[in-house]
């Protein structure tokens, strides 16, 4: 870890100073000073909101600021679009992953800078040459750049996406949850490439929900809250709780809340030999009263999959049986009679279960709008007092049904799609990556409600790709590979089976090869295989 | 180090037999949209046979060159929605551009100077309704198909004003020319064989890569620096120009004007698109297709007519033709998605 | 912002379509005098009623997001098959009448499964399902002129008890059902978060198959009565009579502020769109202006008012239940 007075006397290379933006009265940014120098990998945190998008885009030309500056080496640096921005030596690889799916590799990596041929069309063969190069100068092999960028991988496009920043040579690069799709030998390869960026004189800028990787790979943190930069440190100037204080604003006493209650014995949900679709191939497992059964997994190893059959949304073959019947699920309505909720959060967090524009009662009652129906109508009167004990428990927002549910943060908003399906008597809920991209304080404020329901004798069904949460919160894990479930932990490390990040990423990546298309990040140095049978 | 990280496998990227690896690689082009001009033009091959089969003498040059007159406004049209349809849009406007152009055509088209001076103006206006509509659609983000609803109203409106009736006349010289050879090879295929060469042309430019980008996912080509409303401009720009050549083919076809000529050829624009393989999702398609799309509509309406059956069969066949062939591609593409693996 | 105050921008642009009746009426009136004497504005009343129906059809559909482009000739067949079948015969309409609905119905429910069930895109289903229907009524007809109407839909269209034509009090009977559908009954609920969000929608339980199937049954037979009503009014049948409903339909629904992407919207408002056509419509004759005219006028109409409500409101995240998932399992 280098020293303060070793970074501190690099030269700055992207200094901005002062900006502000404001969407719509919110300010996103309120003079926000920050700079990154030659040589450092500096880690940006915060939570939702708290404006390190905003930021990004602002640099990269995106947005416009309303206030502030931002300077390139000390020149005013306003670029008009990311692909000048990237020309001018910033690359950002955004969260969103601004790839054309319809497009082949190559194309999106050179898009808009592709070679020309003499009549002014694209050089497709010299284009192909040049992704090859890249490819290799970067390490990275097994991804064909002749491929529609639509047959691959979510985390194969997200490799693409980096690459595509690194093949313009920029100065700077700024990762935002770059990581986010990322199997952990593709972490260690960009955390290898980033660091050799860093050798080489370039400035990173590293952001990141997950606190380990920003803390492993940083050298000075940065913390926005609110729109406001509320403190910079080298890394090992500051613990991990001290960061997360400076995020809140205040000490947050526990992410993870206190395990009080136990499963009952009773099985509400005992599935067996269920697949679906070519990803799910067939999985057992029993869930009880009261429990919270967390899954991980690697992206596309079945766990949509599961999600969805277990709610009707796509056809399933194998047996679901509900407290003691089997069940039949083939559509959500079908789901619902039987007892089941689903809150799934799709990659890009556009409509999150809710409708934003409608009220909370609205929302809620949507599932349960038969109870309230009397002569063909609806009775507001009965609606209102269906809902308020939901809202009283779940204590969402400020407990007025009229609120539009669009005005709410992130936890109410959840609390409202857990809310609605608590109205239908659902006893088992499924949650699928409730908390991908969620600052830490709606992830306790849904921890703290899921610990609620088990104990009310809720079944939870539980998806993250957030490994410290999968070993904190539920009481059992199953890791699922290639559509099976291949381990099995219960909580608390001291167990002989207990649940360890280690021990969940060696499962996740285990099992036998069924290595067809393999992306391999070639090191520079020989490394061990990473568990393989 | 490696790891098998649920990457989906690919053609290319493992050692396999010298044979197999040539299979495996047609059998990944297959996988890609390009099966299906091929297919629309299978189908039309097939028309074309069952055409020649009820109507002898239908493979001659001449005949074959009355085929393709026939189909050049379909075809010139289907260019330009096709444009259009890439960027995940629809240009219903075409009709009303259509039916304007042919107006004019009918009352200004008096002798040589005046025919190309107001085809000039036919083709100036085309643009420039494309222009207006790329505006809207582009920066007042409205929905392509009202928008282009309202300016189909709007031309067809002003097309009445000119022409209130069907009528008119164009110059003999000017209609004749269509039936014309040279080098022994009609006009009209000479058009159509121009037309085709300048899409494999477009189609490599960047321009045509943003347009491409902009229907397969506009966010994402916001991000990576494409300026979408310009791009939404050439794209309907083009469309509306296309429209204005079609109504100057169609002019030397019929020799007269029509105010309502406009509106029956929406359905088939948007149909010789769809049936030439062009997703109406945006991203995904060629002109390649499209001509083979027109030929085969008006293949339909040719053996439809041979047969004896009412020509109102056509546009009942038509309006079946357009939904079976976005089943088709719908189920084309999920049948491709399905044999990928899914992607993932 | 609250339920309350949603409500309130909400009747903004209802408010502003009716002013806009009341600002052309009293212009008609400037221009010509007589325009608003009662008989003159109960033909107002009346062809707006039209307009009105087929937009009560239009505006369901738009709700969910779609559009129908088939009204025009679903709207032509039903009135020529009305003619041709009573042959003047009254009494005959006690059978023809539901017939001509329930075929509607099944048009209706074709382009309604076309985009529920097999993904097509409302534009080209219902286009391609006008040009099915136009096709066959051609076939049917051989393109020839309709035939006269039977005496009680003449009736029924044409009189009047006093002041106020039987057929306003129907259209206004066919309003507030369609209000009260959508405000106040569960379909009503499912069909607007349908039209906000399908995948919230199904997830919450929504059968939004069976919702979309159901607007596009509406409006196909809204579209078949308005044809029976027209026949009646106009005193016969003729091909082409429909062409102008499609324009007219989507206008209203625009001018009463209904959002095109869905999910927002009401009867009332459009309504006031089809009031305002009509008067539109009645006033470019006097104006001198001919009939081309009202084409581009409806266009400019449909342009202003869809600019407008964009510029007012942010547009909603609209989400493809099918094409999101189809990505996620990608």
């Amino acid at each position: 870890m280098p020293q303060l007075n070793q970074i501190s006397q690099r030269e700055r290379l992207l200094t901005a100073n002062g900006l502000s933006k404001a969407f719509a009265g919110v300010h996103a940014l309120q003079e926000v000073s920050f700079d990154v120098r030659g040589g450092e990998v500096h880690a940006l945190l915060g939570e939702n909101g708290a404006g390190k998008s905003t930021l990004v885009k602002v640099i990269s030309g995106v947005l416009r600021a309303d206030g502030g500056e931002v300077r390139l080496r000390d020149e005013p640096f306003v670029p008009r679009d990311p692909g000048a921005s990237l020309a001018a030596g910033v690359g950002v690889v955004f969260q969103e992953l601004p790839l054309i799916p319809d497009l082949t590799v190559m194309e999106n990596i050179f898009f808009n800078r592709q070679p020309l041929s003499p009549l002014g069309t694209v050089a497709r063969r010299r284009m192909r040459a040049r992704a090859d190069e890249l490819f290799a100068s970067i390490g990275l092999a097994g991804i064909n750049p002749t491929r529609q960028l639509r047959d691959l991988s979510v985390a194969a496009r997200q490799l693409v996406a980096i690459a595509k920043v690194l093949a313009a040579d920029p100065d700077i690069v700024v990762l935002d949850e770059a990581t986010s799709a990322l199997g952990p030998s593709e972490v260690a390869w960009l955390f290898e490439r980033t660091r050799a960026l860093a050798m080489a004189g370039k400035g990173i800028v590293f952001i990141s929900h997950r606190l380990a990787e920003a803390d492993e790979i940083s050298d000075r943190v940065t913390v926005l809250r609110n729109g406001r930069n509320v403190g910079t440190w080298t890394g090992g100037e500051i613990s991990p709780d001290g960061l997360i204080s400076a995020m809140l604003g205040r000490r947050l006493e526990q992410l993870y809340p206190e395990q009080h209650s136990t499963p009952r014995d009773e099985t509400v949900l005992a599935v067996r030999e269920l697949a679906a679709g070519r990803r799910l191939q067939g999985v057992d497992f029993d869930l009880r009263r009261g429990e919270i059964l967390g899954v991980c997994g690697l992206e596309g190893q079945g766990q949509l999959e599961l999600f969805l059959s277990l709610y009707g949304v796509i056809r399933s073959r194998g047996s679901i049986v509900v407290e003691g019947e089997p069940r039949r699920l083939r559509s959500p309505r079908d789901a619902l009679r039987a007892g089941l909720g689903l809150a799934l959060v799709p990659e890009d967090r556009k409509n999150e279960g809710i409708l934003p524009t409608l009220s909370v009662r609205e929302n809620i009652s949507l599932p349960s709008l038969r109870r309230v129906r009397r002569l063909g109508l609806i009775d507001r009167g009965a609606e209102r007092q269906l809902i308020a004990p939901v809202i009283g428990d779940l204590r969402i927002g400020r407990e007025d049904p009229e609120q539009l549910v669009g005005g709410l943060s992130g936890g109410n908003q959840q609390k409202v799609i857990v809310g609605k399906f608590l109205l239908t008597g659902a006893k088992i809920l499924l949650f699928y990556d409730l908390t991908r991209g969620v600052d830490v304080g709606t992830k306790a404020e849904i921890f703290k409600m899921m610990e609620q329901l088990a104990a009310e004798g809720y079944a939870i069904l539980f998806y993250s790709t957030d490994l410290a949460e999968l070993v904190n919160v539920p009481h059992r894990t199953c890791v699922m590979f290639d559509g099976r479930i291949v381990a099995e932990f219960v909580r608390g490390p001291a167990a002989q089976d207990g649940a360890t990040q280690e021990k969940l990423v060696a499962a996740m990546v285990g099992g036998t090869s069924r290595a067809d298309d393999e992306i391999h990040p070639v090191a520079s140095e020989p490394t061990e295989s990473e568990g393989k049978p | 180090m490696t790891a098998n990280l649920g990457v989906q496998p690919g053609a290319g990227d493992r050692w396999r037999p010298p044979v197999r690896q040539v299979a495996a690689d047609i059998w990944a082009r297959t996988r890609s949209a390009d099966v299906r001009p091929a297919a629309a033009w299978v189908l039309t091959l097939i028309l074309l046979f069952i055409y020649a089969g009820l109507q002898p003498g239908t493979l001659s040059t001449s005949s074959l060159g009355i085929l393709a007159a026939d189909t050049l406004a379909l075809a010139t049209l289907g260019f330009g929605q096709g444009v259009v349809i890439l960027t995940a849009g629809i240009d219903l406007s075409v009709g009303g551009v259509l039916a304007l152009g042919t107006t004019i055509a009918a009352t200004h088209f008096t002798g040589t100077a005046t025919t190309l001076l107001w085809s000039v103006v036919i083709l100036a206006i085309g643009t420039a309704a494309g222009l207006i509509n790329g505006v809207l659609v582009g920066r007042l983000r409205l929905q392509p198909f009202i928008v282009t609803l309202a300016t189909w109203s709007i031309f067809d409106g002003i097309a009445l004003y000119v022409l209130p009736v069907a009528g008119g006349q164009v110059p003999g010289g000017f209609s004749g020319w269509i039936n014309g050879s040279a080098a022994g090879i009609p006009n009209s295929i000479w058009i159509l064989i121009a037309l085709v060469a300048v899409w494999l042309w477009f189609r490599r430019m960047r321009a045509a890569r943003r347009i491409y980008a902009v229907g397969s996912d506009r966010e994402a080509a916001r991000i990576a620096g494409v300026r979408i409303v310009p791009t939404l401009m050439t794209a309907y720009a083009i469309s509306g120009l296309c429209a204005g050549g079609a109504a100057l083919f169609y002019a030397m076809l019929t020799a007269s004007g029509d105010p309502t000529s406009g509106d029956g050829l929406i359905l088939p624009s948007v149909a010789a698109v769809v049936i030439g393989g062009t997703s109406l999702f945006g991203g995904q398609g060629s002109f390649v297709g499209t001509v083979a799309g027109a030929l085969t509509l008006t293949l339909l309406g040719d053996v439809i007519f041979a047969v004896h059956l009412p020509s109102y069969w056509t546009v009942l066949a038509d309006g079946l033709l357009l939904i079976a062939a976005v089943l088709a591609g719908s189920g084309l593409q999920a049948l491709q998605v399905r044999r990928a693996g899914g992607g993932a | 912002m609250t339920t309350v105050t949603r409500s309130l921008s909400r009747n903004r642009a209802i408010l502003f379509g009716y002013l806009l009746v009341v600002v052309l009426a009293i212009a008609g009136e400037i221009v010509s005098s007589g325009f608003l004497r009662i008989n003159h504005i109960d033909e107002l009343i009346i062809s707006g009623g039209f307009i009105a129906l087929v937009g009560v059809g239009q505006t369901f559909v738009i709700l969910t997001g779609g559009v129908d482009l088939s009204i025009p000739w679903v709207l032509n067949t039903s009135a020529v098959f009305l003619t041709l079948w009573a042959k003047g015969d009254s009494a005959k309409m006690a059978w023809i009448v539901p017939v001509l609905l329930g075929g509607a119905a099944v048009i209706g429910a074709v382009n309604g499964i076309g985009v529920a069930f097999l993904r097509i895109p409302p534009i080209i289903m219902t286009l391609g399902m006008s040009s099915v229907v136009e096709g066959g009524l051609l076939l049917v007809t051989n393109g020839g002129s309709g035939q006269n109407a039977p005496g009680a839909a003449v009736y029924l269209a044409t009189h009047r008890w006093g002041p106020v034509p039987v057929l306003a009090v129907l259209w206004l009977a066919v309003l507030v059902a369609a209000t009260v559908i959508l405000a106040a009954t569960p379909f009503g609920r499912r069909l607007y978060a349908t039209g906000l969000n399908r995948r919230v929608a199904a997830f919450a339980g929504v059968n939004i198959q069976l919702v979309t199937v159901t607007v596009y049954v509406i409006s196909g037979i809204a579209a078949a009565l308005a044809g029976i009503a027209l026949a009646g009014y106009v005193g016969q049948s003729y091909l082409g009579m429909g062409d102008p409903y499609l324009f007219a339909s989507v206008a209203a629904v625009a001018i009463g502020g209904t959002s095109i992407l869905g999910g927002s919207g009401n009867f009332v408002g459009t309504t006031a769109g089809a009031l305002a056509l009509a008067v539109l419509a009645a006033l470019l004759p006097i104006l001198g202006l001919q009939p081309a005219a009202l084409e581009i006028v409806y266009g400019c109409v449909i342009l202003g008012a869809v600019a407008l409500s964009s510029a007012r409101k942010g547009q909603p995240d609209r989400t493809d239940l099918s094409a999101g998932l189809r990505r996620r399992l990608r």
